[in-house]
């Protein structure tokens, strides 16, 4: 949902600040000649073209911040915890429903398109050639992979912090928690804003990137991909998250790209049966990890702040400073 | 003025009948076994898909086409209770990874159900049975589709009612809903009823699936487009009342169709919106009055126990033990 | 010890469906004692506490005062700020968290708890390694520093007990609830735990309010003792005429 939004206010915005800022017309932002003059805008003003991309960002960071917070009030009150998985399952088709239905949000059932990388307008100086389209997506990549790191070392930064800890006693037992003096709906709150902004970011870089917003993008079987990706390396396991994306994004590009090779030997198979096998693949995998291996593939971190050094001081043969006895974890203690 | 009222009812009738028969298999698994199956809808898929295959063969007879929906959805239920939730509940893990694990067996139904109707062509099919008028009141048709389902909701409810309060099997049912423990060491079989817990529920599942079949094209996406709605019924009921549940399949249904066309014609609201009230009401009463709208005296407190003893986690609000 | 009460409870009660567990309990407990309660099992004693401590609500009706604040509407974390920390029966820590961890979470207003700070190690560092001296000091007084590295769910229940009892004296309580914080312990341990008790409350002035049901050690070191039977308030006096009370004998007794 959050993902969703982000590529949908994104793209909004990038549609209508285009031309606002090269002095073009605006109009209506669906049509055809509009999606055109997107395109020679961009091809056109480098500057405008980039820093509409960095608004475009921030405006779906900030739409997904705002919906996360929204989404947090009835999350925080439910009585059951997969009423929560109800609720985000109920907001996530309502998103699709009201995008899909209304022609006045991201241009509805058909979405929003000719939203070209904020690089579109180096191949004004490459020869033409496949390298003149290759060159600014390949630096557009690049550019999300950088973001994706800030990420990750952003994660990584607040897992090691006493906020980490915090996180991670919220996590394991409201009431205990809650007699430690800490404030529980606080801190879950803080964590889902956090997230949706995360979740608003890719979804906008995730629209410049494929060029388009559509609801149809936002099916419940891409949540789905990103559930067995969290499972598969661990539960709160930032590094094992990292794997479990790698191997699932393997098995989509590997699937796609063993359905040309299957296709150009059996010209007669069906070609959707290689996205329908893979999302059955995901579903197999999701179960066997559920019931043999319900940690995931790296067992869960430990908070590592100082703390621990003091402990292992004077340990002369202990493990390296900072380094806490790795205890696997075991039982389902944690995912309660 | 009003012309679109009577068709209207009927049809808000209707769907409400579907809802009932699909979602009093969802509250019996609810009630036994605890288990929120978000795979429940994919019956539906499949009981449509059923209809199809079979109807092709037999056209127009009604009883072995529900029988065949009725025995398939049965032994799917069967197979997904070993193969997947057994072993997970045998392991007491909590709830919300018995509702991942029910995710995931929905996306692999429907994915199997897709690929094999993308292999077969029947990406979306008819079922090859006869629909007629039997009485035209009101410039309304009602023709055998709707008087079957009706029928049916009416059927279903009144044998579910009678399975449990009559039968040794739906006694020995009802002691496991209301206490799991306490009904094992009390010697019945529980694994055995439980079998038959998921005989009837997905049973119940596909012979709904079979009958919307009739009035709507069978798609792979059947099952999961009506899963909220299903849900919401559920929801409404208070997740384990029967009586809720046939009230519940009722507002749903004319939530969808009588409201919503009243708020078309009056309001100009799109009617692509129709699926939003029953999201609506999930999210309100979940808010607001979780034990639903149908009072419920075992309901949810037995779940909550349920989660509760099988989550090693986060504990809340329990009962003072001295 | 002062004659100033730090806890009133005012006629207070709390019934779950048709039971009442706690009927119209009022007491007070003096500032810097240490106050005992005691009673047969399900006579409310837990379930005082948690009325107490806000982890349950109190039927409507009644009040409670701390540190001469009403707290009745306050939600659990704001009253264990002000300062009222407790420990549970069954050990509620946190499974997957080490016991270092599980001791560092307990301190307020850590600098490195909120956010946008997290990522700044730098902002939060100092508190961090002053706190961890705190609890390593305070692991070492109960013999669990051994365990830093374990998980709370893979230590025994006497130690889950101590680590408790760690977690809720990192946060310096001007009053703690214990709910039988020797419950499982070994007995040479129980009198070290009662022993450092008395000696926190000298040293710093807490105020202890113990649910125990080892009364010999219990009686060694509290001041007053409440007892509890049927959800009320039966007795209260000092440890040495209670046990000459025959009332005692009969609650437990059950007649």
């Amino acid at each position: 949902m959050f993902f969703g939004l982000g590529g949908v206010v994104g793209a909004t915005v990038a549609a209508d600040l285009l031309p606002l800022f090269s002095g073009a017309a605006v109009g209506n932002i669906c049509d055809i000649s509009s999606r055109l003059s997107r395109e020679s805008i961009a091809l056109a003003y480098p500057a405008i073209s980039v820093s509409v991309w960095v608004i475009a960002l921030a405006f779906a960071m900030l739409a997904g911040g705002i919906m996360g917070l929204v989404a947090s009030y009835p999350a925080l009150r439910v009585k059951e915890e997969w009423f929560l998985s109800m609720i985000l399952l109920v907001g996530g088709e309502t998103f699709r429903i009201v995008v899909t239905n209304t022609p006045e949000i991201g241009c509805g059932f058909n979405g929003l398109d000719g939203i070209t990388t904020p690089f579109y307008w180096l191949s004004n100086y490459l020869p033409s050639g496949p390298l003149q389209a290759e060159v600014p997506t390949g630096l557009y990549a690049a550019v999300i992979v950088l973001l994706a790191i800030g990420c990750f070392v952003f994660a990584q930064k607040i897992c090691n912090s006493p906020y980490g800890r915090l996180l991670k006693s919220v996590r394991d037992d409201k009431v205990a928690a809650e007699a430690l003096a800490k404030d529980v709906s606080r801190v879950r709150k803080q964590i889902m804003v956090i997230g949706s902004i995360m979740a608003g970011l890719a979804g906008a870089l995730y629209v410049y990137y494929i060029g388009v917003a559509t609801p149809e993008d936002y099916i419940p079987a891409l949540t789905f991909g990103i559930w067995v990706m969290m499972i598969l390396g661990g539960y709160a396991n930032n590094r094992g998250l990292l794997l479990g994306a790698f191997v699932i994004t393997m098995l989509d590009r590997g699937s796609l790209v063993s359905g040309i090779a299957l296709e150009s030997y059996f010209p007669t198979l069906n070609s959707n049966l290689i996205v329908y096998g893979r999302y059955m693949v995901e579903a197999v995998i999701l179960l066997l990890l559920l019931v043999f291996r319900r940690k995931g593939l790296l067992p869960e971190t430990r908070v590592k702040t100082k703390a621990y050094t003091l402990f292992d001081f004077g340990k002369k043969n202990a493990k390296p400073s900072s380094q806490p006895a790795e205890v696997p974890p075991k039982g389902d203690a944690t995912t309660g | 003025m009003l012309e679109w009222l009577p068709g209207s009812i009927l049809l808000s009738l209707f769907q409400g009948s579907i809802y009932v028969v699909v979602s009093l298999g969802l509250t019996l698994t609810l009630a036994v076994v605890k288990l929120p199956n978000f795979a429940h809808a994919e019956f539906l898929t499949i009981g449509g898909y059923v209809g199809v295959v079979v109807s092709a063969v037999y056209p127009d007879n009604l009883l072995v086409i529900g029988a065949a929906a009725f025995l398939v959805c049965s032994a799917i239920g069967l197979a997904i209770h070993h193969i997947a939730f057994k072993p997970l509940m045998d392991r007491k893990v909590s709830i919300y990874i018995l509702v991942l694990a029910s995710f995931a067996v929905a996306q692999f139904i429907r994915y199997s159900v897709f690929s094999w109707a993308s292999v077969v062509g029947l990406l979306s099919a008819t079922q090859n049975i006869k629909v007629y008028s039997l009485v035209t009141l009101y410039n309304t048709e009602l023709t055998n589709v709707y008087a079957l389902a009706i029928v049916l909701a009416i059927l279903m409810s009144v044998l579910l009612e009678l399975f449990l309060k009559m039968t040794r099997m739906g006694k020995s049912m009802r002691a496991i809903a209301s206490n799991f423990d306490l009904a094992r060491v009390s010697g019945i079989n529980v694994s055995r009823v439980v079998d038959v817990m998921w005989i009837i529920a997905a049973g119940l599942g596909g012979i709904g699936g079979m009958v919307f079949g009739i009035y709507t094209t069978v798609t792979p996406a059947l099952g999961f487009s009506t899963l909220l709605d299903i849900f919401a019924v559920v929801i409404i009921a208070g997740l384990t009342s029967f009586t809720g549940t046939i009230i519940g399949g009722y507002i749903v249904g004319f939530s969808q169709t009588t409201v919503m066309e009243f708020l078309n014609y009056y309001f100009g609201v799109s009617l692509g919106y129709q699926p939003l009230l029953p999201f609506a009401l999930i999210i309100v009463i979940l808010l607001l009055k979780p034990t639903g709208l149908a009072p419920s005296s075992t309901g949810l407190s037995t779940i909550r126990k349920f989660a509760r003893r099988n989550s090693s986690g986060p504990r809340e609000g329990e009962p003072p033990k001295e | 010890m002062t004659d100033e009460p730090i806890l009133l409870v005012n006629g207070i009660s709390k019934s779950f469906g048709g039971v009442k567990a706690v009927e119209g309990v009022s007491l007070s407990v003096k500032k810097g004692s240490i106050t005992g309660l005691i009673g047969p099992n399900g006579s409310g004693k837990s379930t005082l506490f948690n009325l107490i401590s806000g982890a349950e609500k109190k039927n409507p009706g009644g009040s409670i005062e701390f540190d001469g604040k009403q707290i009745d509407a306050l939600p659990p974390h704001k009253r264990s700020e002000l300062g009222m920390g407790r420990t549970f029966q069954t050990p509620r820590l946190f499974p997957g968290m080490t016991v270092l961890e599980n001791t560092m979470v307990a301190p307020r207003g850590q600098k490195g708890e909120r956010p946008f700070v997290a990522p700044l190690r730098r902002r939060w560092e100092g508190q961090e390694v002053e706190l961890a001296k705190k609890a390593k000091e305070q692991m070492t007084r109960l013999e669990i520093d051994k365990l830093y590295g374990k998980l709370t769910s893979e230590i025994s229940g006497g130690q889950m007990k101590l680590a408790q009892l760690s977690n809720a004296l990192m946060e310096d309580p001007k009053m703690l609830l214990l709910d039988e914080p020797t419950a499982g312990v070994a007995p040479r341990l129980a009198q070290d735990i009662f022993q450092s008790i008395t000696n926190e409350r000298h040293e710093r002035g807490t105020t202890f309010f113990i649910i125990e049901h080892r009364l010999e050690v219990l009686f060694k070191h509290v001041d007053t003792v409440f007892v509890m039977h049927q959800g009320r308030i039966i007795m209260e006096d000092k440890p040495e005429a209670i046990v000459k009370d025959k009332r005692l004998a009969e609650a437990y007794l059950g007649i």
